[in-house]
């Protein structure tokens, strides 16, 4: 089992080019990466969305307190 | 084993070249730093983790995206839409080069020399719409900007391949235009609609001054800009070539210039800026040392070429220009731009771009000099940078967030401060711990 370079010796080396192991996957890992890329964007503003809900709820009727920094 | 001296020489041009790029790297990364100082201590105490937050988020998602297409788009779209997409795979995520590879020890410095222009490009829209702009919306900015249209801008205009260089003559050495112009341009896409923060102006229209609650510490974080853009300055050129049988640095277009010339007019045009910053504001620190900023910027289209004294004199002019633009866009349309972004990035940049096309009028653009540096292509140059790059793309996704009531944060939130619960929770987290320690104390 292998999942890339099995030998460093100078006959090897010299027809090497990629060394990171499981070449061949680089499409399939850019489409994970997209996903969880796609889907950080996705939670961070849903999770932003609710955090400013909840503060505009906590605000209600303690708005003057909290500009005045109490 | 034969001595081969050309072999030799060559290796230890490619070492020197590799090392040369990869240390303006780390170098560059001062830009950020000094960003994330200057926009935190020019936001209100209430605000200014959420600012820090908000400006270091980029990073991530800027990096990862100019892994995905960013850094494609400079090799595919030089000649887009007017031509074909070439570059076949290179910079797309799945070329063997974009990764580690024994055949190729350069790509990845240059992915990060371009990378971090792109998270300068995404900083300087930062700036400019703090206190007000949801993070998850900057973000979607700090993508189109640091990934896409910057890097439109660089194929286009930045690259010896690029349609505007090689139709129209373009000039930019070290990006005025290419950064500065397009980033300024986008910052006032984006407030254009975003709109300017409570209380900065008065019921009858007059604007308000919004003090940094940390000028000195705002003032650092240029200074810390100023270090980070002699990694930059230095990232711009080829630092060594043959030319002609002449071996030199050369710019991004292939036309000859030297570590000195840069060097010279680098810190003249900061001197000319700062000076003029200083008169203008009558000594205020923010607006001198952006002044500073202000200067190199104007300079920078032509400082591979200019002598140190008309860098100096442009940095004056550019400083002079962004500063009366500013107030007077401020006044007449309420653009609220909390640290002068468009102005020392925006307008600076784009009349260094305008005037590098009457000082450098009949320059060969290219080093075969097949085309020649002219005022009208760099006037159009600096409408395509601040306008149709700049602008209006962030103008209409801006409209689109808006719509979608994700592009401004709410207005309760905004007037309590977005580290208002942050500090009641750190707050609270602290008495518990005071009467725990007392509690201790008393046993």
């Amino acid at each position: 089992m292998s999942t890339g370079v099995e030998s460093w010796s100078a006959e090897s080396i010299a027809k090497m080019d990629a060394l990171y192991p499981f070449v061949g996957a680089e499409v399939i890992m850019t489409v994970i990466v997209v996903v969880v890329w796609l889907g950080w964007h996705i939670w961070q503003i849903k999770h932003e969305n609710k955090t400013y809900d909840d503060q505009v709820a906590k605000l209600q009727g303690n708005l003057p307190k909290a500009v005045s920094g109490d | 084993m034969g001595y081969d001296m050309a072999v030799e020489v060559s290796a230890l041009n490619e070492i020197f070249v590799e090392f040369y790029y990869w240390i303006t790297v780390p170098l560059m990364f001062l830009i950020h730093i000094g960003f994330c100082l200057y926009e935190v201590s020019v936001s209100r105490v209430k605000n200014h983790m959420h600012t820090l937050m908000k400006n270091a988020m980029l990073i991530p998602v800027v990096t990862v995206t100019m892994f995905l297409f960013g850094f494609w788009i400079y090799f595919g779209l030089p000649k887009w839409p007017f031509g074909e997409v070439v570059g076949g795979t290179t910079a797309l995520p799945w070329d063997l080069t974009m990764g580690s590879n024994f055949k190729d020890h350069i790509m990845g410095v240059f992915w990060a020399a371009f990378l971090l222009f792109s998270w300068t490009a995404a900083s300087i829209v930062s700036g400019a719409v703090i206190e007000r702009i949801r993070t998850g919306a900057f973000l979607i900015f700090a993508v189109l900007v640091g990934s896409i249209t910057w890097m439109l801008a660089a194929a286009w205009g930045w690259s010896a391949s690029g349609w505007m260089v090689t139709d129209w003559g373009y000039h930019d050495a070290y990006a005025s235009g290419v950064i500065h112009g397009i980033c300024g341009g986008a910052a006032l896409g984006i407030l254009t609609v975003l709109g300017p923060r409570i209380g900065k102006f008065a019921p009858d229209g007059t604007p308000r001054d919004i003090p940094p609650h940390n000028p000195w510490f705002a003032v650092i974080g240029l200074f810390i800009i100023y270090t980070g853009f002699w990694g930059f300055y230095a990232a711009c050129n080829v630092p060594i070539i043959e030319f002609n049988g002449l071996w030199t640095a050369t710019t991004i277009y292939g036309t000859p210039t030297t570590l000195s010339t840069i060097t010279f007019n680098f810190l003249m045009s900061l001197s000319g800026g700062l000076l003029a910053g200083y008169m203008l504001s009558k000594g205020d620190s923010f607006w001198t040392f952006s002044g500073g900023l202000g200067g190199i910027i104007a300079a920078s289209a032509g400082n591979d070429l200019y002598h140190p004294l008309q860098a100096f004199l442009i940095g004056i002019a550019g400083v002079w220009v962004a500063y009366k633009l500013h107030y007077w866009v401020e006044r007449k349309f309420k653009i609220d731009d909390a640290v002068g972004a468009i102005a020392v990035h925006g307008y600076a940049g784009s009349f260094g771009v305008i005037i590098a096309g009457f000082m450098l009028w009949g320059y060969p653009a290219v080093a075969d000099g097949s085309v020649t540096i002219t005022p009208w292509g760099q006037i159009g140059g600096a409408i395509i940078m601040f306008v149709v790059l700049g602008f209006i793309p962030t103008y209409i996704v801006a409209r689109i967030l808006k719509a979608m009531d994700v592009l401004r944060i709410p207005h309760e939130v905004e007037l309590a401060g977005l580290d208002y619960f942050e500090e009641q929770t750190m707050a609270s987290d602290g008495q518990v711990i005071v009467d725990a320690e007392l509690a201790e104390a008393n046993k």
